[in-house]
């Protein structure tokens, strides 16, 4: 093992000079980044000594027309980082560019005129839609809000057009989120996102919580809006093979720090931490009980962030240094950043 | 939703007693100028103190006057009062708590004071020093009451919209570009609205009573107003020679104060989902048109369950063998030919359709299938937890030998928790939102106060084991303050708390990433080592065949196939679960 410096000078990552690259899968057409965070900090108790931070020192970029999937440990601020891009939270320090202005600190009314260009597909189905709301309001009402023209029977038009893309037919229109399953109201939060034809969408775990046939239709409808009106989407999921499918580049996060930049999902992970997640996927064969192997260790001490590396209390390769200095991001090549003084794949 | 709420309050006996006395009494009120024979004030000095008779149906007071006919304009001014003051303090107090509560900052600092003032008045006191001052009104009460009883109101209003404001359907409102305004009106007020009510039908009980009681002290209403209160007051020197005149004002009083307070009660019953109708809205409805389809009338449906799991002769060594060699370990659950039926407009779902399951005890069985295949149906029917508008419609539930369907509603209580303890899907639908976790737990494990210090060290680590790194502060915080997959992940602690013989667990894992998901799935594994049997319920079939002992695959309500995990996953029996194999991908990230 070599024990790399933490560098500094032209490896450093601002987001945009790896947009700016020709994406290596080429499916981006690369340019201008849609939106970008640069240094962006979230700490929920601003109070609190010591600062606890759900988004840290963060600094990453969507190119237009890209797919970025976001993994990582639940709580480790991934929604944060969907909510903050939206600016649906208030960042506590940082720039968020979208389309190049700086809309961290705009305030609500100066919002409104941009939020029809960036949505969010929620998390979680139960709180995800007012229960007094029938599909038609629920998709609707977005378009109440920047359609203004158009009547009430040319807006039940255009959710009735856009259902059925998402594979629902008219005779949903009338119905509630209590009466409808997992996975169409999951397509109802798609349709709702996807109305005002946004040129950003944060997808917060869009596929969790449906079986495999469902998650496939999902996936394909994601994919044909972009092919069709060139969005962006950031794609948070835990469901690494979701990921796969459909991603451009996937950035990993560990306690609030983004830790490596894979350029495509099947590149293979250099971070411990993302070899972890990748040596934890479960097989559906049982001949190989035991795949799922834990490259983390257990027990780490509980309730700290550890100094240096925020991994340094559960990885395998821990050496002095990762208990003193937190690795920065630095540009491994081929469009691959990682946050480790690992020089190389251990 | 509306038909969902009515029938619930409907199916509350004393809440439709309660409307209708309220009902009644407003009518008796309402049209007292009309049912009255006489006017209620008009003296009749010759037939004072008469029992009831044709002219005075219940009789005449001390001056003679008709005690029916003012007891009918007494319910004017008594349920006037109780609805006016209703009126105006929900007026006052939710407008200010839906701004407090929504735009916070310096308006909820200031509003929040106010109300911390008008708190610590004892309204009684208040009231008697304000009458020994400015001599008794019923004016000066009423102004009392408004002036203190906004501000409890507002407290409410403002915490209900603390908790609705950080639910996601709020920041999709604003997302999709709605003021502020809108927000407020179309998203926030009409859910916190059933407190509202409940709180407010409580009120008018509250004041109905507080005003009587003044007046009966002389101190609100003055004679000869005819007033409950009053006429109670009158008739105390009469309490030997006319013993009715007393009872009469006082039953009127206590039946209407009863009435608000038993249609307050049904209405907030009507109004609390509690959880197993939350878990039933949930990814396992299943839609009406998908059940349709699903039923052709097929002879597989009715299909005996061929044999029993325990029959099955592991073809690869399981990880845990049955108990004894050639002895099937004991099945805990077994269940046979299970129909459950939802209703839904016109139609009938057929959510569970024939479905048998034998859970064997001490090992981990898997329950797979798509969305909307009944998963969680199957699971609440463990806890006898199906409520209208679904019903069970044949079958049998047995769990450790008990006939489920034999039990009465106060041993299913026990039984629920001591025997079977469930992890609900969907965690931020089923934890209630106001409650800190540590409460949760309390809750799940049935900690007496006494336990309670002692008891917080052991859910610190509960809540360690399922990965959750900052118990301390978990342990304080409420739901809305968690992500997605930690309160996933506070649900599978508060299964472990409960320490029952069997878990089932619904989607324990959905929300959360791989490394966790692994921590899990570890506890889950040295749970059954220590003799808990568990029920997995998933749609992810890495984590089947990675952790369950047995299978029982199901599709559209019906058992398709069960037997060892290696037996089905590696030789599939129906073309079902072949497909099913079939479909899943494998992971992308390469290792
Ligand atoms: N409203 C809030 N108040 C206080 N803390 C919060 C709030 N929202 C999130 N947090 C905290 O911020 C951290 C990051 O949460 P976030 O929801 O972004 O996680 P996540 O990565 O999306 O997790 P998951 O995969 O489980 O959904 C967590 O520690 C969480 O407790
Ligand atoms: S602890 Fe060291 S080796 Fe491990 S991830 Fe952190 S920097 Fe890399
Ligand atoms: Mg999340």
């Amino acid at each position: 093992m070599i024990v790399q410096a933490p560098q500094s000078g032209p490896g450093l990552w601002p987001g945009s000079q790896i947009t700016g690259k020709p994406q290596p899968t080429g499916k981006s057409q690369a340019g201008e980044p849609i939106i970008e965070v640069k240094g962006l900090y979230k700490s929920f108790a601003p109070k609190a000594k010591p600062l606890i931070y759900a988004v840290r020192d963060l600094n990453l970029a969507v190119g237009r027309g890209e797919i970025l999937g976001l993994v990582g440990e639940s709580g480790c601020g991934k929604t944060t980082l969907g909510k903050l891009m939206l600016r649906l939270e208030r960042p506590t320090q940082g720039q968020i560019l979208f389309g190049g202005q700086d809309i961290a600190t705009l305030g609500f009314t100066a919002l409104r005129a941009i939020r029809h260009r960036m949505q969010m597909i929620f998390q979680g189905t139960a709180n995800a839609f007012n229960p007094y709301y029938s599909v038609n309001r629920i998709i609707g009402e977005p378009l109440e809000n920047y359609a203004r023209g158009a009547s009430f029977s040319e807006r039940t038009e255009m959710v009735v057009s856009l259902l059925a893309q998402v594979g629902l037919g008219p005779e949903y229109l009338g119905r509630y989120p209590s009466e409808m399953s997992g996975g169409q109201r999951q397509r109802v939060g798609i349709a709702r996102a996807l109305i005002l034809n946004p040129e950003f969408v944060v997808c917060d775990e869009s596929v969790s919580s449906v079986d495999h046939a469902a998650k496939d239709r999902i996936l394909e409808l994601l994919a044909n809006f972009r092919r069709e009106r060139g969005c962006s989407y950031l794609f948070i999921s835990h469901d690494l093979a979701s990921v796969a499918k459909i991603c451009d580049r996937v950035a990993v996060m560990y306690l609030g720090n983004l830790v490596e930049v894979l350029p495509r999902p099947d590149s293979p992970p250099l971070h411990p931490y993302t070899q972890a997640l990748a040596a934890a996927f479960l097989s559906p064969d049982p001949r190989r009980r035991g795949n799922g192997k834990a490259l983390f260790k257990d027990g780490a001490e509980i309730g700290t962030r550890p100094a240096g590396c925020p991994f340094s209390d559960r990885c395998l390769y821990a050496m002095g240094i990762c208990h003193k200095a937190q690795p920065l991001l630095t540009d491994r090549g081929d469009g691959r950043l990682a946050a480790c003084h690992l020089e190389s794949n251990p | 939703m509306i038909k969902v709420l009515l029938r619930r309050f409907i199916r509350r006996k004393s809440a439709v007693i309660g409307l209708a006395l309220i009902t009644l009494i407003l009518a008796a009120g309402l049209m007292a100028q009309r049912l009255a024979p006489h006017d209620p004030y008009a003296v009749n000095v010759v037939a004072k103190l008469k029992g009831p008779s044709m002219e005075y149906p219940l009789g005449t007071d001390q001056l003679g006057r008709c005690v029916f006919s003012r007891l009918l304009y007494g319910a004017r001014t008594c349920l006037g009062t109780g609805l006016l003051v209703t009126l105006i303090i929900t007026l006052i107090g939710v407008p200010i708590g839906i701004v407090a509560g929504y735009a916070g900052g310096a308006f909820d600092n200031l509003a929040m004071r106010a109300v911390d003032i008008a708190t610590t008045f004892p309204s009684s006191m208040l009231a008697l020093a304000l009458v020994g001052i400015f001599g008794p009104s019923l004016h000066l009460l009423i102004l009392v009451f408004i002036g203190l009883w906004w501000a409890p109101f507002a407290r409410l209003v403002r915490s209900m919209v603390i908790k609705v404001k950080e639910k996601e359907f709020v920041l999709a409102a604003e997302s999709g570009g709605s003021s502020r305004l809108s927000i407020i009106v179309r998203h926030i007020a009409p859910n916190v609205l059933s407190p509202v009510i409940v709180y407010a039908t409580l009120r008018v009980a509250a004041v109905i009573a507080h005003v009587a009681g003044f007046s009966f002290l002389g101190l609100g209403s003055q004679p000869p107003t005819a007033d409950w209160g009053v006429m109670l007051s009158d008739a105390r020197q009469f309490l030997t020679s006319a013993p009715m005149l007393l009872i009469w004002p006082g039953l009127a009083i206590m039946l209407s104060v009863l009435s608000f307070n038993m249609f307050g009660e049904g209405l907030s019953e009507a109004l609390t989902p509690d959880p197993s109708e939350m878990a039933k809205v949930k990814e396992d409805t299943p839609l009406p048109s998908r059940a349709m389809a699903s039923c052709p009338e097929g002879a597989k449906a009715e299909r005996p369950h061929p044999e029993g799991v325990g029959a099955e002769a592991p073809l690869a060594a399981p990880p845990r063998p049955p108990a004894e060699p050639g002895q099937p370990a004991e099945a805990i659950v077994s269940i046979r030919g299970l129909k459950v039926y939802f209703k839904s407009g016109r139609s009938v779902v057929k959510a569970l359709d024939g479905v048998n399951l034998d859970v064997r005890r001490g090992r981990i069985t898997a329950v797979v299938g798509g969305s909307g295949s009944g998963k969680s149906v199957l699971a609440l029917s463990m806890l006898r937890l199906i409520d209208p508008p679904g019903w069970q419609e044949a079958g049998t539930v047995r769990v450790a030998g008990r006939d489920l369907g034999s039990l009465t509603e106060k041993e299913m209580r026990a039984f629920r928790g001591r025997q079977v303890a469930m992890i609900f899907q969907d965690p931020s639908g089923s934890m209630n939102p106001v409650a800190k976790v540590k409460k949760h737990l309390f809750e799940a494990a049935r900690t007496p106060y006494s336990q309670r210090t002692e008891a917080l060290e052991d859910f610190k680590v509960a809540l360690a084991r399922v990965g959750l790194n900052d118990p301390e502060r978990v342990l304080e915080s409420y739901p809305f303050e968690l992500s997605g997959g930690m309160c996933q992940r506070v649900m599978v602690a508060m299964g472990l708390a409960a320490k029952a013989d069997v878990l089932i667990a619904d989607e324990p894992t959905s929300n959360l990433d791989l490394t966790t998901q692994a921590a899990i799935l570890d506890e889950f594994f040295r749970l059954r080592d220590s003799g808990l049997t568990i029920v997995l319920i998933t749609h992810d079939l890495g984590v089947v065949a990675q952790t369950a002992d047995d299978v029982c695959v199901i599709h559209e309500g019906r058992t398709i196939e069960s037997g060892t995990v290696e037996r089905v996953f590696l030789h599939p029996a129906e073309e079902f679960t072949k497909t099913l194999l079939a479909s899943v991908g494998a992971s992308g990230l390469a290792a």
